[in-house]
This record gives structure tokens, sequence and C-alpha cells, in this order.
């Protein structure tokens, strides 16, 4: 769990341009506030037994369980299963919406750039796939320094532009990114849901592990303007006038039915989903991923466990 | 059917259509705009409003767009047209022949191509059709007119194939202007129609449509849209190739004649230069030839010096080899020698004058060699008393009043009282009595003193005005001869301005100096007329003897004192022939003879006073007085050169200029249907545009009120704007 001491406002931390150290303080100032070890998941932690073969490394023998058994078994450490994440970021020009002073996007380029660094320091390959109706950028999964801030570079250039088209990216992701690892979705997911669900399911069949964040803006909450004005869509150039007096009720429960479908979907097909507003600090969207992480490890070991497989 | 616009102009009025647009896109609601992530979740029905209330005033905008649309075609008078086939087919149609009988109509085979195109419009009619027929050159003539009864179309029919197989081509020009007129008005007193279906009424003319015969000056004209008219051309542009265009006789010197002739060569197509044979006839005897290169629409001037002794009058021709058109390639010519003025010059006893007198400048002026028309004789103002009451000369001009007595100066008087005319040179003496008193104050006339400047400083004055108008200085009156700059004067007398109470002495000051002292001064005397130069041709204190003015000056001014007209030699055919016989009474018989025995029998029997005849057909005309058969006068007639001037109008322009002009006709009409002369219906419809667009105001002014009343209302219940 997070500490409240080290919960930063997301808005205060729009104005540090330097993701690498943003990250920093960010992931820092969450692990520092975890009761669990900051090492957590390294490749140090053993994770269960298994006969001995001919072949295995005679320094992972339990010698104190063979004095006890006289039979030999060999430990194996949860190091072996590093894993492979992908971020799918968002930059179409509706993440470009702020009623604040963070937008969405800065929101989500955070997130995306405090996973990174999460990621980076526990030694697990992470990718990026940066787009709207096209695809921006992909960095295929790596993991080393270089690869760290040659990610960070490229969520510093990047910006909101163009419409989104969720189904054609998510093919072209299905295509692309390699099969196995963890898939975080950072949108807004203001798209009829309906048409990606497929897609999202594909992907879940094949990555096995997929996290979806959906980035708010307070504003889009709630409608919480107190006067009428000409709305015009950030991807469509659309207009519409609104008095949101008159509309607000019905926007609310138009939005609320949307993402409630959303959240239903990602329930039924396992999905970890996660809602966010960008006043909201980061650290909930870290846990959020740790937990996932040490879920996706635990099952992978208890995995192994059954079919008596190593890695 | 086909639609075409009156005022084409008027439909760049569309533009306006852009107004309601520019006016749409500068008006929106100034609403605050906000960039939102998605409307996604806006809900439909405001959506739908709001695309709505986009629509209806798109809508709007191009219902006013419309409106200015159809604003800017109506004003541009759009009109169906069609053949008329719906005239009056019972009545018959009024046809009015009208042929070209000008001169140029004797070139090549115009007049049978003519006269087979109007019996080929014979032919075409139908039977109950009526027609006239009028030839014309200069002015109209109506051969055979509209008949007025049915019964006797049969009969007009006749007439009109004989008088178009009768017909000849004159030697008049031509004038288009005052045959369509008249066809016109012909067909307007043609009351046999009825009124209620009118006939058809059409105009054929057939000519070579010569350019000469429409004149630049003529007003614009245009047949009625009732008349139908139907041009056709005769004639090709290459019947015609040489023409002589001018000749002229100046005499050069005694007894020595040139005569002067321009050639064209009219032939429109280039080509090179082609060969003319030239011949000069004189009495009717060829006396010289000669060959003149021309290319294509090049003239050429030739002249033949001949001598002359001891004719008083001759005539004769010049003839370029024969072609197509034979009329222009003869130009006649005559020279008649006119009886000379007596001029008395009476001047200053000898002696008393310097080497070189004022009379010495005039009598040289007055006997320049060759020169007939004047005989000076040098007078003493002894002799002029006592032989002017006998046998007055011409004119007198009197020159040094030194020695004039009152006796002298009452003669004079009394010369200018029985009409004689005199030239009074005055000099320093005038200012004197009993010149002073006696001659000039009965004039109205003071001599205030002799003015003298220097000679020698650029005080000397000039003519400082000088009236153009007057007949003396109306010859100078062009730029290049209306400079008197050069002449001046150190010498002169100054006469004093009459005053307007001596206005009934009849002066006329013609002439002043610099400051405004009268120079020359012109004076009816009873009969006489009186000429006063306030200066004496003395080169002590003028060079006008000198300048190349004087002689000039002073011929002009003895022409106008003795009141001589240049006879006229050369007549055009249809002028009036006024040979003015010299020294005729009322006894005297005059034989005429004639380039034509045909015309000579003919004026021998018309009994029309001489100044009355009109010169009929090139050639030469002969008056000899029967009692001295050697005093006679002969005259030249030829056609005007105009004729031979074969550039045509292409018939559509033509048809253009003298066709009713639609834009001129509408107008004034009452109703939108006209029949205008190529038999074509217009009917105008840009009214029932201004109907629509009425109605379209209407629907607009509803649409809008209905708008701004359900802006108004929402913005009530959403309670804001």
């Amino acid at each position: 769990m997070s500490s409240d001491l080290f919960h930063i406002d997301p808005q205060q931390l729009a104005a540090i341009t330097d993701l690498q150290l943003l990250a920093r303080i960010v992931v820092e100032g969450f692990m520092s506030g975890l009761h669990a070890s900051p090492h957590f998941g390294a490749s140090v932690e053993f994770a269960q037994y298994r006969p001995y073969v001919q072949g295995d490394d005679p320094r992972f023998v339990d010698w104190s369980l063979y004095a006890r058994t006289d039979r030999l078994h060999s430990k194996q450490f949860q190091a072996e299963t590093n894993l492979r994440c992908m971020i799918l970021l968002d930059c179409s020009a509706s993440m470009s919406f702020s009623s604040m002073k963070a937008s969405k996007f800065d929101y989500a380029r955070m997130l995306s750039a405090c996973l990174a660094m999460m990621l980076f320091r526990q030694k697990d390959a992470f990718g990026l796939l940066a787009f709207h109706e096209e695809i921006e950028a992909y960095i295929p999964p790596r993991m080393n320094q270089q690869h760290f801030n040659h990610m960070l570079l490229s969520l510093n250039d990047l910006a909101p532009s163009r419409k989104t088209n969720f189904p054609a990216i998510l093919q072209k992701a299905n295509d692309l990114i390699p099969h196995r690892g963890m898939l975080i979705i950072i949108s807004d997911f203001l798209h009829p849901f309906k048409d990606i669900i497929e897609l999202i399911t594909l992907l879940s069949v094949r990555h096995r592990d997929v996290l979806i964040f959906s980035i708010s803006d307070p504003m889009e909450e709630d409608l919480s303007l107190n006067r009428s004005v000409t709305l015009i869509d950030s991807e469509t150039n659309k207009e519409a006038y609104v008095v949101p007096d008159f509309i607000r009720k019905e926007y609310q429960e138009n939005r609320r039915r949307h993402f409630s479908q959303v959240r239903e979907e990602c329930f039924s097909l396992e999905i970890d989903y996660g809602e966010f507003l960008t006043t909201e600090p980061l650290d909930r969207g870290l846990f959020q991923f740790l937990s996932k992480r040490k879920q996706i490890l635990l099952s992978r070991s208890a995995h192994r466990t059954r079919t008596g497989g190593g890695s | 059917m086909s639609a075409s616009l009156l005022a084409p102009f008027m439909i760049s009025g569309i533009v306006l259509a852009a107004v309601p647009w520019l006016i749409h896109r500068i008006r929106r609601p100034e609403r605050e705009t906000m960039f939102f992530s998605s409307l996604m979740f806006i809900p439909a029905a405001a959506r739908k409003r709001i695309e709505r209330q986009s629509l209806q005033h798109i809508l709007l905008m191009m219902l006013r767009m419309l409106g200015l649309i159809l604003l800017a075609i109506a004003f541009s008078r759009p009109y169906f047209f069609w053949e008329a086939t719906s005239l009056n087919q019972t009545e018959g149609a009024s046809h009015i022949i009208l042929m070209d009988v000008s001169a140029s109509m004797n070139a090549g085979h115009r007049m049978a191509d003519a006269r087979r195109e109007a019996l080929a419009i014979l032919d075409s009619m139908q039977p109950i059709d009526r027609c006239a027929l009028i030839v014309f050159d200069r002015k109209p003539d109506i051969l055979v007119p509209l008949p007025q009864n049915a019964g006797d179309l049969a009969l007009n029919r006749s007439r009109m194939r004989q008088k178009i197989a009768s017909l000849a081509p004159g030697h008049l020009t031509t004038s288009y202007l005052s045959a369509l007129q008249s066809a016109q008005e012909m067909l307007a007193a043609d009351d046999s129609g009825n009124q209620e279906q009118p006939r058809r009424k059409i105009i054929h003319l057939i000519s070579d449509f010569q350019k000469t015969g429409l004149s630049s000056f003529e007003r614009r004209w245009a047949l009625s849209s009732q008349i139908d008219f139907n041009p056709i051309a005769v004639g090709a542009p290459q019947d015609n190739h040489f023409s002589i265009t001018d000749i002229g006789v100046p005499k050069k010197l005694t007894n020595r004649f040139l005569i002067m002739a321009q050639i064209k060569n009219t032939h429109p197509s280039s080509q090179d230069e082609s060969l003319c044979r030239i011949r000069l006839f004189l009495n009717g005897e060829e006396k010289e030839s000669r060959e003149v290169f021309m290319a294509a629409g090049h003239s050429s001037k030739t002249s033949f010096a001949i001598d002359m002794p001891e004719e008083k009058s001759f005539y004769g021709w010049i003839e370029a080899a024969p072609d197509s058109f034979p009329t222009d390639d003869k130009r006649y010519f005559a020279w008649n020698s006119s009886s000379p003025k007596q001029v008395w010059l009476a001047a200053a006893q000898p002696g008393e004058t310097p080497p070189w007198p004022p009379s010495f400048f005039l009598k040289s002026a007055l006997q320049i060699d060759g020169n007939r028309q004047w005989i000076v004789h040098e007078k003493s103002f002894d002799e002029l008393e006592q032989a002017l009451p006998g046998a007055p000369p011409d004119i007198l001009i009197l020159c040094g009043m030194n020695t004039i007595n009152q006796t002298q100066i009452k003669a004079v008087f009394n010369y200018l009282r029985q009409g004689g005319g005199a030239m009074l040179l005055l000099d320093e003496h005038a200012a004197r009595p009993p010149f002073s008193l006696e001659f000039l104050q009965p004039l109205g006339l003071h001599a205030e003193g002799w003015r003298s400047t220097d000679a020698n400083t650029p005080t000397r004055e000039t003519f400082s005005w000088i009236d153009f108008e007057h007949p003396i200085f109306y010859s100078f009156r062009g730029s290049e001869f209306n400079d008197f700059t050069s002449i001046f004067f150190s010498h002169y007398l100054v006469l004093e301005e009459p005053s307007p109470q001596t206005a009934e002495m009849n002066l006329k000051t013609i002439a002043r100096f610099e400051n405004s002292n009268p120079a020359i001064i012109i004076q009816k005397h009873d009969k006489g007329r009186l000429l006063i130069w306030a200066f004496t041709p003395d080169v002590r204190y003028t060079n006008l003897p000198k300048n190349s003015r004087f002689v000039p000056l002073l011929w002009v001014s003895l022409n106008q004192l003795a009141d001589h007209e240049e006879r006229q030699d050369s007549y055009l055919v249809g002028d009036i022939l006024d040979p003015s016989m010299p020294s005729s009474n009322e006894n005297d018989r005059w034989l005429i003879t004639s380039s034509n025995p045909q015309t000579t029998a003919a004026l021998r029997s018309d009994s029309t006073p001489a100044k009355f005849r009109r010169a009929s057909e090139p050639g030469w005309i002969q008056w000899r007085r029967e009692s001295h058969p050697d005093d006679s006068i002969v005259c030249a007639v030829n056609i005007d050169a105009k004729e031979a001037d074969f550039s045509a109008i292409p018939i559509e322009q033509f048809r253009q200029k003298f066709a009713a002009s639609s834009q001129d006709e509408i107008p004034g009409r009452s109703d939108d249907s006209i029949v205008d002369n190529q038999q074509i219906i217009h009917h105008e419809w840009g009214r029932i545009l201004l109907f629509f667009l009425l109605v379209l105001l209407f629907a607009e002014t509803l649409y809008s009120a209905r708008l701004s009343k359900k802006s108004l209302t929402a913005a009530a219940k959403q309670g804001v704007d």
C-alpha cells in the first residue's frame, strides 16, 4: 500500500519536464512507502523445490533438506520468471484535453515513464507503442539503460494529435507485439467499446496479461461548466452548443453507461481495469501494476509447479 | 426556342450573392468555444438541435443568395426567342425592293445581278403579297408604289418586272439612310393591312454596300422592329481596278498649264505593281500618254505640262486603261480665262518718295508674270479727279496723301457711292488736313498722329489681333498661315477707335496693333467698299512688302473689294450648273455643246434657266455666245470620286446598323413579346423572375421571423443570451 506522505500531486509533477527525474521521484517515493521489500520480485527470491535431476547446478541443492529426507532437491527462484511488458499509449487529440494544468496525455505519459522506471529497476523488458489513428512510435521490449533512456526520450517527444482508430491499432498491435507478456493500455477510451472488445479479447488470449488504465479529466466526469459554451470535438471538429445545466445529467448518465460497459467487459475477460483522474496521484496506478505483476509471477510459478517444467 | 440576355452586363450583379454568405460568416453567434475531448456523451437531441439550427441558417442564407441571383438575372433581362410562325399568313406581306442605281452599280455585272436578284424576289413572293420598287442613289425615287387594292396585284407585278428590266445605273453617289427612311415611310403609310393582325413588312435592299454610302455624321437610326430587313449584296470587290480620283488645272506660267491627276489602284488584293496607261485628251484630241506603275491600294499623282497659246478656254480629260468600271476611268477638266480687273493706283507725286515707294511694291504685286487678273494703271490725283466720273475702275488704290485736295476727295467719295471699291494706304500725311478732316472725319475716324518708333529696337509692333473669320483673313486661318508675327511695323497712323455712337458708319476693324490701335478697317460706304490700312507698304516703316504674306493679303483684299468670286469650272454629277456668263445681258444667246450629243440636244431643248440645270452625266459642257463665238465658257462634270471606292460594308454589319435594336425597342413596348426585323419573336421573362423574387422575399421574411422566434424561445428557455 502507498503512504500518504509520498503522494505527489500530478499537476505539480507536470511541471517537471525531465521524465527520468520525474519517474525516479515518483517510483522511489512509491517504493519507499511500500511495506514489502523494494526487491520484491528480485531474482534471489525463493519460489519452490523440485527433485534434483542430473545436470542441475549443485549450488542450488538444498543440503539441509537432503539431511532431513535423504533426497536431493534443487531450489528454484523467481528470478527465472522476469516478464516482458508493452505499454500502449493513446496519443490522440482527445488526450490533450485538460481542465487543469496537466492534460490527460501528460498524466498518461508520466504514468508510462514511472511504469518504465519500475520495470527497468525490476530487470523486466519493456517497450512502447504510441498510437492515434496510426502508430506514432513503436519501441520493442528490451531491458537496458540505453533502451530506458530511448523510451523516455520518445515519450518526451510525443504530442497528442489526430483521431483515434482503436480497432485498427489493436489489430496492428496484435501482429506487432511479441506473444506472451504483459500489455498495459493507457487511453481515455472515448470510443465505443463494443467495437474493440473483440480485439482486446484476442490480445488478452495471446498475451494473457492485459492491464487497462483509463484516464479522465475531472471536467469530463461531471461536465462541470457553469456557462453555455460551444464544444468542439477535438478529434472530429464537430461543434455542439451546450447549456451544461440542462444536459449534465444526461451526459453523466451516458458516460457512466459507457465506462460501466468497459468495466464489465474487462471483468468478464479477467482484464485488470483501472480508472484514473488526472488529479489522482500516480501511486495507485503503480500499485495496481505491481499487484498485477505479482499475480502474474505467482500464476507462472503455479503453472510450472503443475507442469513440472523449468523456465 | 433559345434564350439570351438583353443586358448581359447586369449579370455581373450575381456577385452580390456573396453578400449573404459573407454576412453569414461574419455574423455567426459569438459564443465561447471550447475544445472538448469528445462529444460522444453529449445528448444526441442537443446536437441535433444545433445541427438543425445550423442547417436552417444555411437554408436562410441560400434563400437570400437565390433572391439576389434572381434579382441579377431579372435585371439582365432574359428573354426567349423563336422564329415567328404565327404572323398573318392570310393577308400576305408587303415587300419593298430598294435598288441601288448609284454610279458604282455601273461596275461589272452589278446592275445585271441586282436585276436578277430583284426578279428572284418577285418570283418568291406569294400571290397575295404586295410589292413596291424604289431606286436610290443619293436620293430615293419611287418607281412602283404599293398597290392599294387587291385587284391591282397582277398589274403591280407586271409593272415591277417591266421597271426592273429597264433599270440602269446613274452617275450619282449613294445614300442608304434616305432610301431606307423612304421605304419605311412607305410601309408606315401603307394602311391596307389589318391593324389587329398586321402584315409582314419586308424591305429588300439590293446594293453593292459601298462604305461611302454611309455618312459617319448620320445620327443613329434604325428600322422599325415591325420591318423585316433583307439586305442582298451584289458585285465583287475586285470589280474595279484603276480610277482617276482627282484632277486639277493650275496655271504655272503665261500660256503654260499643269494638268495634274490622281490615279488610284483600287484592287483589294495585294499584288505586284500594275501598269496603267494614262492618256491626256485636250479639246477632244489625244495629246500625251504615259505609263504609271502602282501597287494595289496605292495612289499616284501624275501631271502633264501643256502650252495653250491664245486660248480663252479649253477642256479635256485624262483617261486610264478601261476596266470593269469605265465611269471612273475618265475624268474631265476645264479651264476658263477670267476678264481682268482694272486697278487704278493713285500714288504720291514722283520725287517726293523714297527709292522704292509703296506704289512700286503695289504695282509689282499686282503685275506678277502671267497674271491676267489685275490691270494696273498708275494715276495722279489730278488725273483721278477728271477720270473717275467718266470710266471708273474696278478698284482704286490711294497711296500717299500729301497732295490730295478736297475736290479729289469728293471725287473718291462719289466713286464709292456709285459702288466702287477703294483701298486707302495711310501714311504720315494722312494725319494732316485736308485729308484728316475731309476724308477720315466723315468716315467717323480720327487720326491722332503718326506713331513712330525706333526701327532698330525691339519695340516694333506686330498685329496683336486678327479677325480670321472675316473673308479677307479667312483663307489665312489655317495653322500654317495664321502666323503674322514676322510682319512688324515701326511707323503707322494712330487712328481713334470709332465710338459706339458712330456704329452706323459700318466701320469694322479686322486687325489691330499691339496697343489695340486699329490696323486694318473695312467700311461699307453706300454701294461701295472702303478698305483702310493704317500703314503704308513702305519698307522704311514695315517689312510687309518683303514678307511672303504681302501678295496674298493684297490680292484677297482687292478681291474682297471687287466682290470677285472664283468661277467654278468643275462640277459633280447632280450639281446645279452655274457657268457665270461674263458680261452677259438678257439679249445674249448662248449655244450649248457637250461631250454627249444627246445631252447637247437635251440642254438645248431645255427651257429651264441655265442656273437651274443640273449636271446629269460626266463630260464637258461649253457655252458660246452666238454673237461672239470666241467668247465661251466650258465646264467639266465628273462623278464623285467616292463612288470609285468599292470598299464594302460586311452585310451583317450593315444589318446590325440599321436593324431594329432589341435593346432600343423593348423598353418602350407595353407587352413582353415583340417581333423584330428578323421575324424573331422575343419574349422577355425577367418580370416573371421578379414575381418569383417577390414570393421568395415573402417566404424569406416568414422563415426568418420563425427562426428568430424559435431562437428567442430557446434562449428564454435556456436562460441564456
